[in-house]
């Protein structure tokens, strides 16, 4: 039988606490050195909730993030960070990046430097040795590409080419250098009905050769749009992790063997659009349904990023997440 | 009753002044009791009015003085709510996005006192009252009790209905429905106008509709069919662009003529153009002048001078006006 891995994708709602110090911070009250010290401190406290609830697969909460394309855009040259834009359907609005010219990564990009504090942190929460695998999170090319003002590009290919090629893929190579093995990209924009399927094509080659080059795995999130009815896209990175939107892949079962033809597949079981908490029996069902799938590794996961949702509702969703996970697979079905 | 040709209004909103916003942290930090801060909220209202006045907004509000947040306001009054904590709206900006936890139920008045106060406080005949319409209130709120946000929005419905009910029923006279979230999932349209027009059911007064920042051609279908006599819409943000598309519109335009994103203050000339733009698309007599949106995020200073920028600019127009003999409109209910 297919082995069931928890984890959480994307962000964690930034705690009051943090936003506080942030807001200090930009309005001039306390060094960097003590926001600094306030992420690391909210980081800690997060992986400690995580490695409690026995969440294998983690992020480290995107603290230092406003939106999936921020600080990001700030370190691109060529890129002015712009009004704010509605993120999809959401009342959730972020910096949308204005390009002015040609794009490249600038070398003062932190995230790298970012994710391997992440990782000593973890590590000191976790142990070493410990199983659990810190993903960084980065934009795909087609959500960075379609949630920008192209103001220099003549075609969007071309726009999406240089973000692939010299944005995501230098930050591939600096965080495999890092240790990371596992790279989670967004792409809530495949999932999207917008692009041309042309374009959506590009995007997963895109991805496809610069993962390959990187010689690091990638865990495509997407959110917010049906899987099924994109099923082609995602099939073309199928030796990868897919992470799905369930509550947006409604249909599923009408692509339900299709998706036996993923290597690996992360069902977002858990609504981070919606403060209801899954019952345990419902849960329980969709497992079994896709573990009967033929696919190597299976994930259960939250379904978007989890800044929509207050965070108490986002702690009770990650513990029952978690316990649920590990009774699952302790006792193999009778999980109540 | 009849008013200057070209009345001026606000959407809503307007800065809380320094003092006042004091007053509530204090009260917070439990330095004030709730008479104290009941009290300055009144001065408050006092104010803004006056302002309004001074710089001469034919049609003034009380600036949402008692408000902190548009949906949140009535969530805390509406019975069935339930508020988890603050979620993420963009960078660091956090709103208390409340919950629908169980039936939803009237429970009394929320905003009547608002306007009483309101009006016995200002020599203006006509204030504006502004309610958040049942769309957005769903919109911004997590859905835990209804099978569909359609029931839960057609519930909010009967509720604002039951509020806007008791304004009339004590003399308010002109009620604007802000419902920003209206064009954010298109699918709904269909059924969130039937669920404003449910909310405004049996309203003899003045009731127009404010939506802002919004893809006005998905809203433009429904024109007619939202049984509303104004529509209120943000244009100078976007540079008076998509003005032809009230072209043919049969009701009322508010038409936005100041920014309220942006700090630098329009000049009068600035908006008496906008003015004459839009007159080559809707007759002056159906055209009321308003800032974009709620002022309340600019400094009080700023606004002030973008309300005096804007009479100064109508009054620019209406002397054009006079000389074709037009310079009043009756104030309509029905349209
Ligand atoms: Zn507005």
């Amino acid at each position: 039988m297919v082995k069931v891995h928890s984890a959480i994708v994307g962000s964690f709602p930034r705690p009051k606490g943090l936003a506080r110090l942030v807001s200090r911070f930009n309005s001039g009250k306390i060094s960097s050195e003590k926001l600094e010290a306030g992420y690391e401190n909210y980081t800690r406290k997060l992986f400690k909730l995580l490695t409690s609830s026995k969440i294998k697969y983690v992020t480290d909460g995107m603290f230092r993030w406003d939106d999936i394309l921020n600080p990001l855009a700030n370190y691109i040259s060529g890129v002015k960070v712009d009004g704010l834009y509605r993120f999809y359907e959401n009342n959730f609005f972020f910096r949308a990046p204005q390009i002015e010219g040609r794009i490249k990564l600038r070398d003062d990009c932190p995230i790298p430097v970012w994710y391997q504090k992440s990782m000593e942190i973890l590590n000191d929460v976790a142990g070493n040795n410990s199983q659990y695998v810190l993903k960084p999170v980065l934009p795909g090319p087609l959500t960075f590409t379609f949630n920008s003002i192209n103001n220099h590009y003549s075609s969007v290919e071309d726009l999406m080419r240089d973000y692939a090629y010299d944005v995501l893929r230098p930050l591939l190579n600096e965080l495999r250098h890092r240790n990371a093995s596992i790279i989670e990209i967004h792409e809530p924009e495949l999932t999207y009905d917008r692009a041309d399927p042309k374009i959506k094509l590009l995007g997963v080659e895109l991805l496809s050769q610069v993962f390959r080059e990187a010689g690091v795995k990638i865990w495509l999130q997407t959110y917010f749009g049906n899987a099924c009815k994109n099923l082609d896209f995602l099939l073309y990175l199928s030796k990868y992790i897919i992470g799905i939107d369930l509550k947006a892949t409604e249909d599923y079962t009408k692509c339900f063997n299709y998706l036996s033809e993923l290597n690996s597949i992360a069902v977002g079981i858990y609504d981070s659009r919606s403060t209801l908490i899954e019952r345990n029996r419902s849960v329980y069902w969709y497992v079994n349904k896709f573990s009967k799938l033929n696919v190597s590794e299976l994930f259960i996961s939250n379904n978007s990023p989890m800044d929509f949702l207050p965070e108490i509702i986002a702690v009770r969703k990650i513990k029952k997440l978690g316990r649920f996970v590990d009774l699952y697979n302790k006792n193999r079905g009778d999980v109540k | 009753m009849n008013l200057p040709i070209l009345p001026t209004t606000v959407i809503g909103s307007y800065p809380r002044p320094k003092w006042f916003r004091e007053v509530i942290k204090g009260f917070k930090a439990g330095r004030y009791d709730v008479e104290a801060l009941n009290e300055a909220a009144d001065d408050a209202v006092v104010a803004v009015l006056r302002e309004h006045e001074i710089v001469g907004v034919d049609i003034p509000s009380d600036g949402e003085m008692r408000r902190d947040e548009m949906v949140e306001y009535f969530a805390e009054r509406i019975d069935g709510f339930k508020f988890y904590g603050p979620v993420r709206v963009w960078g660091n900006n956090f709103f208390r996005k409340p919950a629908v936890v169980g039936k939803l139920s009237y429970v009394k008045p929320m905003i009547v006192e608002e306007f009483l106060f309101a009006r016995r406080n200002t020599s203006k005949q006509i204030i504006k009252v502004t309610i958040t319409g049942p769309y957005t209130i769903a919109d911004w709120s997590f859905n835990e009790y209804y099978d569909s946000k359609e029931e839960l929005t057609f519930e909010l419905a009967k509720i604002i209905n039951t509020e806007i009910k008791k304004l009339e029923e004590v003399g308010a006279l002109f009620v604007q429905v802000d419902e920003p979230a209206l064009t954010t999932h298109p699918a709904e349209m269909e059924w969130a106008v039937q669920a404003i027009n449910k909310s405004i059911e049996g309203i003899n007064i003045k009731v127009g509709l404010h939506v802002c920042y919004s893809n006005y051609d998905i809203l433009k279908p429904y024109f007619d069919v939202l049984k509303v006599t104004q529509y209120a819409l943000e244009f100078a943000n976007r540079g008076f662009r998509d003005l032809e598309m009230v072209k043919g519109l049969t009701k009322e335009l508010g038409l936005g003529v100041v920014d309220v994103h942006t700090r630098r203050v329009e000049d009068p000339e600035e908006v008496a153009r906008a003015i004459l733009k839009a007159i080559s698309y809707i007759e002056p007599q159906y055209l009321y002048i308003n800032p974009d949106c709620g002022l309340k995020l600019l400094p009080r200073s700023v606004a002030r001078a973008k309300l005096n920028s804007m009479v100064k600019g109508v009054n620019i127009v209406r002397k054009e006006l006079g000389k074709r003999g037009l310079s009043e409109i009756p104030f309509r209910t029905n349209i």
